[in-house]
């Protein structure tokens, strides 16, 4: 079965961009806000997360709220956050989280492929 | 009786009754004080000798007036002993040196005392100078009054060592009992002068000096708490005055009317002049009220002129909303008050107010010609903060003292405080703590210390030092404590206004800040998102451009082995109408290939017709040079450079896709160099710095250009020349990064539009040079000053340029340098300064502290603690 990919984003351009870069490797969800990820992570099926940070005005941390509820449930789905925060703090509750990587934006599209093959073998 | 005898007699009555009185008077002040007590004996004895001398020359019998001779010398042989005792406690002389000096001249005069009814010291009495009876000497009279000579001489002298070593207010209580005690002696042993059968010069009146020297005596000795001197002396040569005139008056009645009193009333004629005396004092002492009264209402309505003065300065105080300038006017306002009004100078006036963090009195500000410098600082446990916060109210509860007595601290009063042993006896401490208190009080030059207090907590003192002349009275004391009473509020009010000012500009620094973090942060999260999609659209393209290119082996590969993935799962799915359809995926992977196949062949074709073409162009060249056919070349030269345009379409028709990769890789790169960009503009302060750090000034100095860079836009420091020198090995600075950064880019920003804004746009003539040095003048800071070329400061905005709301410029808050100087002086406990330099422009230094390694530095205040 293929893996399962999840890309968290609020921008739409980008999550299509990513899709475009995956669609044939995985099997592709999408999400423009984090309610709409929780319902996707719900069943524990998604493989790969790919998730953004503020997916709201000022200072929206929804893609945290998103990291904590997966991981009440989920330990093992592997996330990669994608996001433009560079605040330190954030950063550390992330790792805190669990994540494997923290790639800030604006990233080569390329680092990401390699991060994901990485997870992928 | 003869006027003679009469005055004689008046003249030692008056001495026994005043000194009587006043001995019961100072002894009921304080029973259990050495010095209240051997006043006491001292003036009792006089009281002994005089109310006897009084009598000796006016008894009908030669018998009582040689009893009384003999008598009065019990009290003549102590008073000259007591006086040295009196003196001895009241300059304070240890004990050791009172017993060495005064057990021997007790014994003496008690060896005297034993010779007093004998007639080795009085034979007996006589007729002398018009005096009935008077003393005759035995042969121990001549040394009995050497000795009290050289006693009453020692007194003097003590007295007078006593007055060098004394504080100057004090000095004044011992001049007035020099002076006094000098007049007393010399008036009252005139006397032992008419023993020997010499007539003084002032002859009777000498004894008159005696009971006015044993009153200034009393008020010297009471605690200044009565009227001043002047009012006292006055007071009493008035009363003196009216009542010597009414007794001369009913005197001379007596002796002109006395034959007529004889002839009409007869025997019994004494009434008429002792009513008429009676009604005459009564008068008189009548007038001397109303005198007396008119007096103390031309003296009070001057005092009460400085009170109301004082009262309405008091409540002016309230206006003004400055702790320093509060502190700073009040002692300036009261030694002038006193030197114009009260034509009096006081030593000094000094105000130590509270800092609300630390709980220490720092001296504030200090007038006078003994005035202190500022930095002077009251410790917590100092004496004077523990009387006012423990012991005043310690007193107060145990009813030992009034409210009104405990309103202002006195250095006399410790003294008196320290004389009651009852009151010692009652709090372990007090002796000990009355001792420091005295110590502070002289080291302090300190006469009175009126305290100030906001609602039950103290926040103050106010300090005097001594009157030039006269004493502080009951009326100047009362206008003090509503002095401090005003002055506790109106500092409260300032204080606070000044917290408020703080708090204001603090939260304006720190919000510009703030403001310039949370604008990087929100504006590079917005930049970065859009960059992310450009960064992803453009690598799309080009991977699109590499498949075309290679007539998309790469999604064929991929759908090759995703086929291969579904075929898998559809073998093991039996009897499925659908997974026979799925060989459309085999068609379009033959289409796939055959396209790439013709794509490959029309590339190679291309190729093919690019070569023959340019073979073509090159022919036709070649036949320019071959033919002479001027026509034929025209036409052969045209031919050939249409096939070259030809060649150059195909060669870009041949070489889109690299055309086309090339520019998307500009776009690429393009994206990439704003996202650096933003990633160094926005990268430089984003929160206010929590840590006290070492700071290299190179770094800083740089970050403040980029700083700087980014602020002024398309104007830019471009096209000025900066000059930044910092030697090498430059030791560290102790300071906060980012208030730093943003003093030194504030800096830089000024000088740049200060040569902007004069009009200078030459790149020679715009320079801003920064220099970094250790201070010469103290090796523990470090002075970075930065310069501009162009027009000097006026001299007077030079002094007012850090004041909050200071600005030349139309649309300027004026708050920009007055945050520098408060985001270095006090985060960072340095110093901002501004000159100019002579043929250059203005400079403006900062001096910071250099880092110390092993220290450990309080963040919160940035002073060293070790």
């Amino acid at each position: 079965m293929m893996r399962r990919l999840l890309i968290v984003d609020d921008e739409e351009m980008i999550v299509s961009q990513m899709e475009r870069m995956f669609y044939d490797k995985f099997r592709v969800f999408t999400a423009n806000y984090a309610g709409q990820a929780v319902e996707v992570l719900k069943d524990g099926k998604i493989d790969i997360v790919i998730l953004d940070i503020k997916m709201g005005p000022f200072s929206d941390r929804s893609g945290l709220k998103v990291l904590e509820k997966l991981r009440e449930n989920n330990k093992n789905t592997e996330v990669i956050i994608v996001s433009a925060i560079d605040d330190q703090e954030v950063i550390d509750q992330a790792h805190r989280l669990g994540i494997s990587i923290y790639l800030r934006k604006p990233f080569h599209p390329n680092v990401l492929t390699r991060e994901v093959e990485k997870l992928v073998s | 009786m003869s006027t003679l005898n009469l005055n004689y007699f008046f003249s030692a009555l008056l001495t026994a009754v005043t000194t009587f009185v006043l001995a019961i008077f100072v002894l009921s002040r304080n029973p259990k004080s050495k010095v209240y007590r051997t006043y006491f004996l001292y003036t009792i004895c006089i009281s002994i000798w005089s109310i006897q001398y009084a009598f000796m020359p006016v008894v009908n019998n030669r018998s009582t007036a040689e009893l009384l001779a003999h008598g009065l010398h019990y009290g003549v042989g102590f008073i000259c002993v007591f006086f040295v005792h009196f003196i001895f406690n009241l300059l304070d002389t240890k004990k050791s040196k009172i017993r060495i000096v005064m057990w021997p001249l007790y014994i003496i005069a008690c060896l005297f005392a034993a010779t007093v009814h004998t007639e080795y010291l009085v034979s007996g009495v006589t007729f002398k100078f018009g005096l009935k009876y008077f003393v005759e000497p035995g042969p121990l009279y001549l040394p009995y009054v050497s000795f009290l000579l050289a006693c009453v001489g020692y007194g003097l002298i003590e007295l007078l060592i006593g007055y060098r070593r004394a504080r100057p207010e004090r000095r004044n209580q011992l001049k007035y009992l020099f002076y006094s005690t000098l007049v007393g002696y010399i008036g009252g042993a005139a006397n032992f002068a008419l023993v020997f059968d010499f007539k003084y010069p002032f002859f009777p009146y000498g004894t008159y000096a005696v009971p006015l020297y044993v009153a200034i005596v009393a008020y010297a000795i009471i605690p200044y708490r009565l009227i001043d001197i002047k009012v006292y002396l006055s007071r009493a040569i008035v009363v003196v005055s009216v009542f010597l005139g009414t007794m001369f008056v009913a005197l001379w009645t007596t002796f002109l009317s006395k034959r007529f009193l004889v002839w009409t009333i007869g025997d019994n004629w004494w009434y008429a002049p002792l009513i008429g005396s009676m009604v005459l004092m009564a008068c008189g002492y009548a007038l001397s009220l109303h005198i007396v009264k008119g007096m103390d209402k031309r003296r009070l309505s001057k005092l009460s002129e400085a009170r109301e003065a004082l009262e309405i300065s008091g409540r002016g105080m309230i206006e003004i909303d400055s702790t320093r300038r509060l502190a700073r006017i009040i002692p300036r306002y009261l030694t002038m008050f006193y030197l114009k009004k009260l034509r009096v100078r006081i030593s000094h006036a000094t105000i130590f107010l509270q800092d609300k963090e630390t709980g220490e009195f720092i001296l504030e500000s200090s007038a006078g010609e003994e005035k202190f410098r500022k930095g002077r600082i009251i410790s917590k446990g100092h004496p004077l903060n523990i009387w006012f916060t423990e012991k005043r109210t310690f007193f107060l509860d145990e009813h030992i003292a009034k409210r009104h007595d405990m309103d202002v601290l006195k250095y006399e009063d410790i003294d008196y405080w320290m004389s009651n042993e009852g009151l010692l006896k009652r709090d372990d401490e007090l002796p000990f703590l009355l001792k420091r208190l005295k110590k502070e009080m002289d080291e302090l030059k300190a006469t009175v210390c009126v305290p100030s207090f906001y609602k039950n907590k103290l926040v103050g003192f106010l300090l005097l030092g001594h009157k030039s002349h006269g004493l502080y009275n009951e009326q100047e004391l009362d206008i003090f404590a509503l002095l401090a009473a005003s002055a506790a509020a109106a500092f409260r009010g300032a204080q606070l206004a000044d917290k408020l000012r703080e708090t204001q500009t603090n939260l304006v620094a720190s919000e510009r800040l703030a403001a310039i973090g949370r604008l990087a942060t929100s504006a590079k999260h917005e930049i970065n998102n859009p960059l992310q999609g450009i960064y992803g659209g453009f690598n799309h393209a080009l991977s699109m451009l590499e498949d075309v290119k290679d007539g998309f082996y790469a999604p064929r590969e991929r759908i090759r082995a995703l086929y291969w993935q579904i075929k898998q799962l559809a073998s093991e799915w039996e009897d499925n109408a659908l997974t026979g359809k799925l060989s459309v995926i085999d068609n379009l992977l033959s289409k796939l290939e055959s396209r790439s196949e013709s794509d490959r062949a029309f590339r190679e074709q291309l190729e093919d017709t690019g070569d023959e073409i340019s073979e073509l162009r090159d022919a036709f060249e070649e036949l320019i040079n071959e033919t002479d056919d001027e026509d034929v070349k025209d036409k052969a030269d045209e031919i050939a450079y249409l096939l070259g345009t030809v060649t150059k379409m195909m060669d870009k028709i041949r070489n889109m896709d690299g055309a086309l990769t090339g520019a998307l890789n500009e776009g690429f790169e393009s994206a990439q160099r704003i996202s650096q960009v933003i990633d160094a503009m926005y990268n430089l302060p984003k929160e206010l710095d929590k840590k006290l750090g070492p700071l290299d000034v190179t770094t800083l100095i740089n970050s403040s250009f980029e700083f700087v860079k980014y602020q002024t836009y398309w104007e830019n420091l471009t096209d000025t020349t900066t000059i930044i020198e910092i030697p090498p090995g430059l030791p560290k600075i102790k300071g906060y990064t980012n208030r730093l950064v943003s003093v030194f880019s504030n800096l830089i920003i000024n000088a740049y539009q200060a040569m902007t804004d004069d009009g200078v746009t030459s790149t020679r003539q715009r320079i801003i040079r920064t220099v970094a040095e250790v201070d010469s003048r103290d090796s523990s800071f470090l002075e970075i000053r930065v310069s501009n070329k162009g027009p000097a400061i006026p001299e007077e905005s030079l002094k007012n340029i850090f004041e909050q709301g200071f600005t030349t410029k139309e649309k300027s808050s004026g708050l920009g340098l007055h945050i520098c100087k408060i985001q270095v002086e006090e985060f960072n406990n340095g110093a901002i300064s501004a000159r100019n330099i002579p043929d250059f422009g203005p400079e403006f230094k900062v001096r910071l502290p250099i880092w110390k390694e092993g220290v450990q530095y309080d963040e919160k205040t940035s002073h060293s603690r070790r």
